[in-house]
């Protein structure tokens, strides 16, 4: 059977940016959607063949185009290779990235250049494939850079606003430029590295290379190739680019700051996991990052106040499960939460779209409340979004994510700690999101109230699809605990043999240990996602209301207790944990990080300005550089005479 | 005796530094152009001299000369130009002074 | 056979004779399209006959010519270089409204001189070639008599480069000196001496100065500046590729027992200019001005090839050869947008790309291409290089190379940035010029070809050192 086919799941969105890039200023807005989403579409269902056609034999399809580069031994090819891993990959990204075209049909219907925004989304899609398809590591290199450049491209979409805001979306775009120069930098010089080690930039070549090399080079590789995700996947210290990245719009938020680009680093630690497993200096880096990343950007969005802040370092939070999962060599695991994840954080961010458009382009949650009856569709999806992301069990996250805290458990004990503390932040926050926007009193004013309305017939359509997929997308990965049959990992373990054989195989735990686990994390995160709710859905307003009213003010000394307990939340929680996180938030993230950025970019700046210097205009002084030259060369050759 | 390959070699070297010395301080562009001949020159009689002292010119070894030729040749050619390019220069600034020329820096 | 060899060269001087003479029949704006036509057909079929060159791989007269492929390969590269910026260059007088057709019969003999370098067997022959080429240049360089600043670029390259033939050549009568041969073969057989040591020091102040490297990069900026646009394009492409064709050919030939002295030398000056290019490049805003910088950090990439030369030319000079194709491609595109588009300046390109779509499109390609992102030919070129020198453990300068190379994305992508993503400046949208749309057209494609299917031509490239030796 020809693999040719294979050529087009890729092709297809590149048709599309094609004709939406070069002639789509001329076409009606509705052509340009339709091509955007129809390609996408296309590939969708060429990526399912080729899932079912895996499922079916369990053998990786591959086809090469062409051979990119020959030179002596090494062989470049412009050639795909879909193994179990990118299966999963070219799927989640066409699915969601389909649901995410027809939603943006209906989010951008007002915005003037809709044609640019499809061929960007497009182009991305294809870059982004481009990336999880590659057979060898150049290849993926090409997507790697085209997904950097389009978020880029998307950021600064609105780029009329620039100039306007105050947080300007080009600041926030050259944010992200210099954080992925500097991950990109570690990529190449990996890439070079593996190169010069092994011969071979193929995927398939690599995985029987010999990895038992002397010295740290494999340990270089690896943490090189670990710089390179922490700049695309934003952890720590990289990850500041991604909550500004929410400049651009927001269906670009759920697709690539969300659902797929920022996955691109935990796929390649997954396709290269046969080496990594091989340093155990890098493997305890990424899950040491991974863990750090996750609790401390649980600790950000526990202040924000902007829904898509918080969704930002969510997803920055749960990037950091996924590291943590590959760190300690859990690889399905992580490639599960990624799934999951894409699902349930792509409905978030498409639901916080929703009901920013529904409030007028209002993202401040303290300016919103009480939308709960007015877009019951919105608010029944994002609940489901948020029941997911806390872990809340049958939905997506909980599955996946206590997968990854069992493997965890085995490992490092105090990892598992700190990523259950995570859990019960993470619950905290999304419960807060949730009461913050949908409960409560609402804080619109009149006219806005007005302006409310549930969206269009597309863009609910879209939120109902990926509410169920989160809502039951967890159920392949059931653990064998429950009863389930963890297909989900068992499909995987064709593509992680190696590494596991490595690893020498993990230590199972008992079915009661794992029962305990869960109950553990079940209840971490009930309590949070409860005293979150229960804080920001009462507010005080109502409190005091409710003390001056007759019955209630007996009622209210009744429940003295009660009212006692929540200035003790007050107190704890809100004055000190937040106000901690606040802190936090403004010297770590502010000061040092966004300020060591911006550090460099100006010392960057400075020298140059001094070094241009150097070129006075003189030709008498350019004749003396010439002479200095000459000179330097002359004895440096005479001391070696 | 005086005539050797190293005193002609030296006078050569001598003549080169100053040529240089030359382009690396004048500000007139005329004694610039004129200390790039210099240099040539010296250039000139190293070729020469090694020519001379070292290689049989009765044999066929004489490219030292033809390379000799071929660099006065191109003197010329230089001077040529440097010069009509100096005349244009002069019609548009009504000076010959290099340190004028300081339009483009940085 | 003979014959053949000087057929390119000549098939040059007999066009720009004839542009000469044929200003003394047209007028007008007429001659202009005589004089472009001459010179197009003459560098068109230069380009034919020395296409028919390859595989000849044989010296002729006397040693003076030395024809193998790789001057062949880079002899086409020089005229492909030539005929496009002889394509923007008509857009370029049209532009300024200029009737000197000398302009063309100077072009015409520069990329004489520059097939003449490409292919010199021996230091007389090189050195004609590259007085022939200089000259011209020196000439193009002043172009614009009313422009000061073209004056002043005249001026400046002229003494500069002058200056430094001056310590080329001495170090060709040290080298004479040592060895008593001037036949480039003849002079690697010799062996290492100190004669030969202190001619190599000073060839290298004279070949690094005609190729922009830093320290004897300070004329690039202000000549490419002053410059009209298309010389600049033909300096940074034709000048740099037969400068690079004669600097890879002797050194690896005729100082091919020195290479521990060179091999240092040329890293550390690699590492320089990768430096001062990348980073200077980015306090400018005039995009002539920033490509001048850009230039000096793109010898700096060859130059960290070459370095990697001592112990494997055949990879080394393969990229080297590579890179300048793809520079060619590159640089002339870019510097024929400027010329279509009339602006010089940063700020004046804001929003341009929704003015002149295609025209945007072709300009964003050609500054990733420079940027290195993949899929387009710079990221091939650099691929080839960084892999290169990589291989030949040379840490530390590749190192410092990717950083500079990521800390060039910055400025080339700012370009892109005000192209498409700043409010557009009022400004009356540039005339449509058909001979710089086809130069650009040909640029992109070349730039894609390069970047996505270069298997072809790397096959030929990786047999051009073995061609040297024959």
């Amino acid at each position: 059977m020809g693999n040719t086919y294979l050529l087009f799941i890729p092709i297809l969105p590149l048709i599309g940016f094609l004709i939406n890039g070069l002639i789509g200023h001329k076409l009606n807005r509705k052509v340009v959607g339709t091509i955007g989403g129809a390609t996408v579409l296309g590939s969708f269902i060429l990526s399912l063949m080729t899932l079912f056609r895996i499922l079916g034999d369990g053998n990786a399809v591959s086809y090469v185009a062409f051979h990119w580069i020959t030179i002596a031994d090494l062989d470049i090819t412009f050639g795909f290779r879909i193994d179990q891993l990118s299966a999963v990959m070219i799927n989640v990204i066409t699915g969601v990235g389909f649901l995410i075209h027809v939603y943006s049909n209906g989010y951008m219907h007002e915005d003037k250049s809709v044609a640019r925004f499809f061929a960007y989304l497009n182009l991305f899609v294809f870059s982004m494939l481009i990336l999880v398809m590659a057979d060898n590591i150049v290849l993926m290199f090409l997507g790697w850079e085209g997904v950097g450049l389009c978020s880029y491209l998307l950021i600064g979409f609105w780029y009329q606003d620039m100039f306007t805001k105050k947080l300007s979306n080009a600041d926030a775009g050259k944010k992200a430029f210099i954080v992925n120069r500097v991950g990109d930098f570690g990529f190449l010089l990996a890439i070079f590295l593996i190169f010069m080690t092994f011969g071979t930039l193929n995927f398939e070549q690599l995985s029987h290379a010999d990895m038992n090399i002397a010295g740290g080079l494999i340990t270089a590789i690896t943490l090189l190739l670990f710089l390179g995700a922490t700049g695309k996947s934003a952890q720590i210290p990289l990850y500041i680019w991604l909550p500004d990245a929410m400049a651009g719009p927001t269906p670009v938020s759920a697709l690539i700051h969300a659902a797929t680009m920022v996955t691109a680093g935990i796929y390649m630690i997954g396709r290269l996991s046969f080496m990594f497993v091989h340093s155990e200096t890098t493997m305890l880096t990424i899950a040491v990052i991974g863990t750090l990343t996750a609790v401390f950007s649980a600790t950000m969005g526990l202040t924000q106040n902007d829904i898509k802040k918080v969704l930002a370092y969510s997803t920055v939070s749960q990037l950091g499960y996924m590291f943590m999962a590959m760190g300690v060599g859990a690889f399905s695991a992580g490639i599960f939460h990624l799934m999951t994840h894409a699902f349930f954080k792509a409905l978030l961010f498409l639901g916080a779209g929703s009901v920013i458009l529904a409030c007028h382009h209002e993202q401040d949650m303290r300016k919103m409340g009480a939308l709960k009856d007015k877009i019951p569709t919105t608010f029944w999806m994002f609940a489901i979004g948020s029941l997911a992301l806390m872990g809340i069990p049958p939905f997506a996250g909980f599955f996946s994510k206590d997968d990854i805290l069992a493997r965890v458990f085995v490992e490092h004990k105090a990892l598992w700690a700190l990523g259950l503390v995570g859990a019960g932040m993470t619950a905290f926050y999304t419960a807060r999101m949730v009461a913050m926007t949908f409960f409560g009193t609402s804080k619109m004013t009149k006219k806005q109230e007005l302006h409310v309305h549930e969206p269009g017939i597309s863009v609910r359509f879209v939120l109902i699809a990926l509410g169920v997929l989160s809502a039951i997308g967890g159920l392949i990965g059931i653990p064998a605990a429950l009863h389930g049959g963890a297909h989900f990992s068992h499909f995987l373990d064709p593509v992680f043999e190696a590494a596991q054989a490595h690893q020498g195989g993990h230590h199972h735990l008992s079915h009661l240990t794992e029962w305990i686990l869960m109950v553990i994390s079940i209840a971490v995160v009930a309590t949070g996602g409860w005293l979150g709710f229960d804080i920001y859905s009462k507010e005080k307003s109502i409190r005091k209301n409710f003390v001056k009213h007759p019955i209630g003010g007996k009622l209210h000394h009744i429940s003295y207790n009660k009212y006692y307990i929540d200035e003790i939340y007050d107190f704890v929680i809100v004055k000190s944990i937040m106000g901690g996180s606040k802190a936090l938030w403004k010297f770590f993230d502010v000061t040092i990080i966004d300020g060591f950025v911006n550090f460099v970019a100006d010392i960057v700046a400075f020298i140059s300005g001094i070094m241009r210097k150097i070129q006075t205009g003189h030709t008498n002084s350019y004749a003396f550089s010439i002479f200095i030259g000459a000179l330097g060369i002359l004895i440096y050759i005479a001391s070696r005479l | 005796m005086f005539f050797t390959l190293e005193n002609c070699l030296i006078l050569s070297v001598i003549l080169f530094s100053i040529g240089c010395y030359g382009v690396l301080t004048k500000r007139n562009i005329l004694v610039i152009l004129m200390s790039i001949e210099l240099m040539l020159n010296a250039v000139n009689l190293s070729f020469i001299s090694f020519n001379y002292f070292n290689y049989n010119m009765m044999n066929g070894e004489e490219m030292g000369h033809f390379f000799v030729l071929v660099i006065i040749a191109i003197a010329a050619a230089e001077a040529a130009v440097g010069l009509a390019i100096l005349v244009a220069l002069f019609r548009n600034r009504d000076s010959a002074d290099i340190e004028k020329l300081v339009e483009m820096k940085w | 056979m003979q014959f053949q060899a000087i057929y390119p060269g000549s098939l040059l001087v007999a066009a720009a004779i004839l542009v000469l003479m044929a200003q003394s029949f047209v007028k007008g704006e007429k001659k202009l399209t005589i004089s472009l036509i001459i010179s197009l057909i003459g560098v068109i079929l230069a380009i034919f006959f020395t296409f028919k060159l390859f595989g000849v791989n044989e010296s002729f007269y006397e040693n003076a010519l030395r024809v193998d492929d790789f001057g062949v390969f880079l002899s086409l590269v020089a005229l492909i270089g030539t005929a496009l910026t002889i394509l923007i260059s008509a857009g370029y007088l049209k532009k300024v409204k200029s009737y000197y057709t000398e302009y063309y019969a100077l072009i015409l003999l520069a990329a004489c001189g520059m097939v003449f370098l490409t292919i010199s067997g021996d230091l007389i022959t090189f050195l004609i070639g590259l007085e022939i080429m200089s000259i011209s240049i020196y000439i193009l360089a002043g172009f614009n008599r009313e422009s000061k600043k073209s004056n002043e670029a005249a001026m400046k390259y002229f003494i500069l480069g002058a200056f430094s033939t001056g310590f080329l050549l001495f170090g060709m009568s040290m080298v004479y000196g040592a060895t008593g041969e001037i036949v480039i073969s003849e002079i690697g057989k010799a062996e290492k001496s100190a004669g030969m040591l202190i001619g190599l020091g000073l060839m290298l102040v004279g070949f690094l100065f005609k190729i922009g490297a830093v320290p004897f990069q300070n004329w690039v900026p202000d000549v490419y500046e002053g410059a009209p646009t298309p010389i600049t394009a033909f300096m940074a492409a034709g000048v740099k590729t037969a400068g690079f064709a004669a600097f890879v050919r002797i050194i690896l030939i005729a100082f091919q027992n020195c290479g521990e002295e060179w091999h240092t030398i040329l890293q550390v000056i690699a590492v320089l200019s990768m430096i001062v290019g990348n980073v200077v490049a980015i306090s400018q805003r005039n995009i002539k001005r920033l490509l001048a910088y850009s230039s000096i950090a793109h010898t700096g990439y060859m130059l960290l090839a070459f370095a990697a030369a001592k112990s494997d030319p055949n990879m080394a000079s393969s990229s080297i050869l590579f890179y300048l194709f793809t520079y060619t491609f590159t640089v002339i595109g870019a510097f024929g947008i400027l010329i279509y588009s009339g602006r010089e300046n940063l700020d004046d390109f804001a929003g341009f790309a929704h003015q002149k779509r295609f025209m945007g499109i072709a300009m964003t390609v050609f500054f990733f291409s420079l940027a290195g992102i993949p899929s387009t030919a710079g990221f091939m070129g650099k691929l080839f290089i960084f892999m290169t020198a990589i291989d030949q453990k040379l840490y530390w300068a590749s190192v410092i190379g990717i950083i500079t190379s990521m800390i060039s994305v910055f400025y080339y992508l700012r370009v892109v940035v005000y192209l498409y993503m700043k409010p557009e400046v009022t400004r009356a949208a540039p005339l449509t010029d058909w001979n710089v749309a086809i130069a650009s057209a040909v640029s992109v494609i070349g730039v894609f070809v390069l970047g996505l299917i270069p298997q072809s031509v790397i096959q030929l490239i990786l047999t051009t050192y073995q061609s040297m030796l024959q």
